[in-house]
């Protein structure tokens, strides 16, 4: 909801201000290393996947600063736990596995001599039932395009959280940082149309919807990393690091969540 | 100590009461411009050869209780020409005084209100008073005067951003200070995201903002009081006075409805920011509305001798509509009753029944489908004495109600839509302050003044409190009925000043006060914006407590020529409110396991030279101050500077009469930049670049400066018709100032990270026509 006054800002902006940008030199102090850990397991055959990296320094010219030799596992509660393979540095996998829903999933992490651990719950999928688009004329700053609204029945029966990922011809779409997630505060039970705030897709595009059900520690790590990484002009008077589930001070998330997938042709769609 | 203590409680009783052994009189009344009628509220009434004198209270009444004689009476108040008269006093009289303005030829003088060594005579410190007149040829950001950016222009108040109407206090929090428009309190001062005030100077009097010795009448708000008043309506003339600028013009109309009994003033104003929207290409902003309108209204009439009513309102709004897409309007409403009574020529009365109002609404989608919306108001009640007890002793006691109903957020929607209707339940409290206070001629040389204020805040039902762990996970909620009382809050609150003169051009100040807030602002924004929430204390809410200790060193030379003054401050704030991490503020009917709970401190030194008379005037203001505030959730614990926090802050601002026709102004500003927080390194994380953050509010924006200039035309000015040209130049010298710093990944090659700051205005220039008949 926030956001609504953010866009709104936005626009002001852009609309009245004859605002000025240029890139500035600025002095930042460096600081100590932490590490960072982004981990996703998932209820489909897709192998599961662990970025174990470094902080670098902000004006450094790598930003993917990897890390082998950490020892990775997973268990769900009370099971016994399945060890990752270093398949690339940094990159560690665990193939031919899959996670069920309705479990709690426990991931550890250990790395030089500290073990940092963090649970996720892996939801039933919400399957997406119907798409719709509609043309948008483009607004100030929001670019003109095709729309998709992502139709799902909300279950009544406890808190949903969502998260609708796009792929263009296969590859993810990062529109200005923009993170589509939601929360069925508003809509609980209901069934909804879930649409995207600035991202525009072509006609010609081949485009893949995502849709996932993630638990609430993930949405609120998504949520607070908007804050930081998606665009300048909503980001937030005080930034802070994103809500980590990991233990003991390390950056990143894990997320295990199931999710329904549609790939299609926008062209077909607008047509049929 | 506790010796010392009673020993001055009894002496200070023993002056109190020395008094009553005279045979005495009062002599009392009001003081008018005798052409307006109007009051002519801190015009000073003095004794000549006695040592006796009093300030017109702000309804333009005045009351001094001094032993039989004969006397030679001299009333002063600036801008007018000195009276004095002989009394004879051998029973209480009523003596009213109609002051004649200087006239034009004499002119050579700004028009400043006040007695001319005030700054050195009164109890006040850390108070700085601006009216309308004063501040006519300062250059000004679109051809718009605006009372609250000229307040900013003073030691101690800083901005809240570049052309932001938002201020912070001697470190205190964009919610803390008291903003009062005719006694109506005014949620949300700011138009167009705070680029403009809502106060528009053509409905104004004069304007009062108390940063220190703030007396036991007021209260509510931990760090400053903004008193505004408007301007009552001639009682003998109609006038219209009219202002045409770029972006926005007024028409204002006063006179009186009956002759010397009763008179009236309306003052209307809107922007045509939205004509500026024709030369977009884009259709859908050509199409745009983005506008605001107010309008002030008072009137009042004399009921009798003693009786006087007045009426007064405020209406404002601000609208910004995308055709089909978005809607959004914010804006207050305020209307004041009031009855002033003189009971006797010693005891004066004011009555005054409140309603104050501020709402937004947002449409998202264009047609009306869902509406969001949010709501503060008040009703108001309140009633303050003024006792002359003797020449030595004015006593002020009275006391306040007010209930706030507060809407967190609602949502309307119409069947159909993708959203449900929701509303977060309204809360409810009652606010009760009781006071009272004493201001005491102690000797020739000291001034003292005692008060105490009893501040209590009450939840009340109907509405839904809430119970919560460490965690801020909700464990209990409850609701309570009609005129269930929940829980209440508040303590006592002394206020203490003295005034010690040196010789008649110097005098040294010293003050303590203690306030308790118990509403507070929630915004995680930089500065105020109108979806801000206002959120009342409860019993996971403690209220915010300031304590405040200043000391100045007050001079004046050259005949008041000039005034000089050095104020050092400290000021400790308990219970201070910021958010969790994420926080979602709006809508959310558990907001309060959001919050966490710090404290502040704040300190520094105000220095102000100013030039009140003579072709050259205006001032050079300087502050040095440190603003921290202290969270155990945030920052590890750690100690860090408030976003308000700028070491330096220097103003500097001229204006000089070239002719009679002709003046010229400049004004200079200059501060370090405000505390920020930026990333100390980076990171990947979802394909994306992420700063790491490391210190809260660690880093400093570039400093601060830019150079206004103005002209102002007077090209004519007879006693039918005034007309005045004004040519403003905003930032003349194009200073590229930072409104924000993004750290982010380089649209040309995302593998770099960059800087890149965004300026708001280069050079803005701006006319404005202005008329009066």
């Amino acid at each position: 909801m926030s956001k609504f006054r953010s866009i709104f800002l936005f626009l002001f902006f852009w609309i009245v201000l004859s605002s000025c940008e240029k890139v500035i030199e600025f002095d930042l102090a460096g600081s100590k290393q932490a590490i960072v850990i982004e981990a996703t397991i998932t209820n489909s055959k897709l192998p599961f996947t662990v970025l174990v990296s470094k902080t670098s320094p902000y004006f450094g010219a790598k930003t993917n600063n990897l890390v082998s030799g950490a020892k990775v596992s997973v268990r769900s509660e009370g099971g016994k736990p399945f060890y990752f393979v270093e398949s690339g540095p940094g990159v560690y996998k665990l193939e031919r596995t899959h996670a069920s829903v309705g479990f709690l999933y426990i991931i550890d992490v250990e790395y030089e001599g500290v073990t940092y651990s963090a649970s996720s719950f892996l939801n039933d999928p919400v399957p997406i039932v119907d798409l719709s688009f509609s043309y948008f004329d483009g607004l100030g700053f929001f670019d003109s395009g095709y729309k998709v609204s992502c139709f799902l029945r909300d279950p009544v029966s406890k808190e949903n959280y969502y998260r609708l990922k796009f792929f263009v011809n296969a590859k993810p779409i990062d529109d200005r940082g923009e993170i589509s997630l939601y929360s069925d505060k508003l809509f609980n039970g209901m069934v909804v149309g879930l649409g995207q705030r600035s991202i525009v897709f072509n006609k010609t595009d081949t485009l893949t919807i995502e849709l996932q059900s993630i638990d609430k520690a993930a949405y609120n790590y998504f949520l607070t990393l908007e804050n930081i990484a998606g665009n300048e002009m909503l980001q937030t008077a005080s930034p802070a690091n994103p809500i980590s589930n990991f233990s003991n001070g390390a950056l990143g998330y894990f997320s295990a969540y199931s999710f329904d997938r549609r790939t299609l042709v926008v062209n077909d769609y607008i047509n049929k | 100590m506790f010796i010392g203590r009673t020993v001055i409680t009894i002496s200070l009783f023993l002056f109190f009461f020395q008094a009553f052994s005279q045979q005495k009189f009062t002599l009392s009344g009001t003081i008018t411009d005798a052409s307006s009628g109007e009051d002519l509220a801190g015009a000073v009434v003095a004794v000549q050869n006695a040592g006796y004198s009093t300030i017109c209270n702000s309804y333009g009444f005045y009351s001094l209780t001094i032993p039989e004689g004969d006397y030679s009476i001299d009333v002063q108040f600036m801008g007018y020409e000195n009276q004095m008269i002989h009394v004879g006093l051998h029973s209480s009289q009523v003596i009213n005084f109609r002051m004649k303005s200087v006239s034009i030829e004499l002119e050579n003088v700004e028009v400043m209100g006040e007695r001319p060594d005030r700054n050195v005579t009164s109890l006040e410190m850390g108070s700085v008073k601006i009216s309308p007149k004063q501040i006519e040829s300062i250059p000004v950001f679109f051809g718009e005067r605006d009372l609250i950016k000229t307040m900013q222009l003073m030691p101690g108040i800083k901005q809240a951003g570049e052309g932001n109407a938002g201020f912070y206090v001697r470190g205190g929090g964009l919610d803390q200070n008291l903003i009062l428009l005719d006694e109506a309190p005014v949620y949300n001062a700011s138009h167009l995201l705070g680029f403009f005030s809502v106060f528009n100077s053509e409905a104004i009097r004069d304007a009062n903002l108390l940063k220190g010795s703030i007396p036991a009448e007021y209260g509510g708000r931990a760090s400053s009081v903004l008193d505004i008043r408007m301007k009552e309506g001639n009682l003998k003339d109609y006038h219209t006075t009219g202002n045409v600028g770029l972006i926005s013009s007024n028409l204002s109309f006063e006179g009186p409805i009956r002759e010397d009994v009763s008179s009236f003033m309306v003052s209307a104003r809107r922007t045509y920011a939205d004509l500026f929207l024709q030369f977009a290409r884009d259709k859908d902003i050509r199409d745009a509305q983005l506008y605001f309108y107010d309008i002030n209204l008072k009137t009042n009439f004399k009921l009798n001798e003693s009786n006087r009513l007045f009426v007064s309102g405020y209406l404002g709004r601000d609208k910004f509509r995308l055709q089909d897409q978005y809607g959004f309007d914010w804006g207050s409403k305020t209307a004041t009753l009031r009855l002033n009574h003189t009971f006797s020529e010693k005891l004066f009365s004011n009555s005054s029944l409140i309603f104050s109002n501020y709402s937004y609404q947002i449409d998202i989608d264009g047609n009306n489908d869902v509406i969001m919306g949010s709501r503060i108001q008040d009703l108001n009640l309140k009633q303050d004495f003024s006792w002359y007890l003797n020449a030595k002793n004015t006593l002020k006691f009275g006391v306040n109600l007010i209930s706030h109903k507060i809407v967190p957020g609602e949502i309307e929607a119409a069947p159909g839509s993708v959203y449900s209707s929701l509303a977060v339940r309204p809360r409810r409290a009652i606010e009760g302050a009781w006071y009272i206070s004493n201001s005491q001629q102690v000797s020739e040389h000291l001034q003292i003044y005692y008060g105490l204020r009893l501040a209590l805040f009450s939840n009340v039902g109907p509405g839904d409190f809430y119970r919560f762990d460490t965690d801020g996970n909700l464990v209990e909620s409850i609701s309570y009925d009609y005129f269930k009382w929940v829980k209440t809050q508040g303590g006592p609150e002394p206020r203490l000043a003295l005034n010690y003169q040196l010789g008649t051009q110097s005098a040294v100040k010293a003050s303590y006060n203690r306030i308790y807030q118990f509403i507070h602002l929630l915004s995680n924004s930089t500065s105020s914006t109108p979806t801000d929430v206002w959120l009342p204390s409860s019993d996971n809410v403690k209220p915010q407590i300031s304590d405040q200790w200043s000391a100045g060193y007050f001079r004046n030379s050259k005949k008041n020529w000039f005034e000089s003054s050095v104020e050092i401050y400290y000021k400790n704030l308990q219970n201070q409110i910021d958010y969790r991490n994420g926080a979602d503020l709006i809508f959310n009917s558990t907001v309060e396991a959001e919050l966490v709970f710090g404290r502040g401190w704040a300190y520094g030194a105000e220095f102000l030279f100013r030039k009140n008379f003579g072709r050259l005037t205006g001032w050079l203001g300087y502050t040095w101050s440190k603003t921290m505030r202290q969270f155990d959730r945030i920052n590890n614990g750690d100690a860090f500077p408030a976003r308000q926090d700028m070491r330096h802050d220097v103003s500097v601002v001229t204006m000089y009469d070239l002719s009679r026709k002709l003046k010229i102004s400049a004004t200079w500003v200059y501060n370090t930049g405000n505390a920020v927080t930026f990333p100390n390194g980076k990171y990947e994380i979802d394909g994306r670049t992420v700063g790491y953050y490391t210190q809260r509010n660690g880093y400093r924006m570039p400093d601060f400066h830019r150079l206004d200039l103005g002209l102002t035309w007077i090209r004519k000015k007879t006693e039918r018709f005034e007309s005045s040209w004004n040519f403003s130049v905003y930032n003349a010298y194009g200073r590229e100032n930072a409104y924000f710093i993004s750290f982010r990944q380089s649209k040309v090659d995302p593998e770099v990270t960059e800087a890149v700051q965004i300026s708001l205005f280069k050079v803005i220039p701006s006319v404005s026509y202005k008329f009066k008949f």
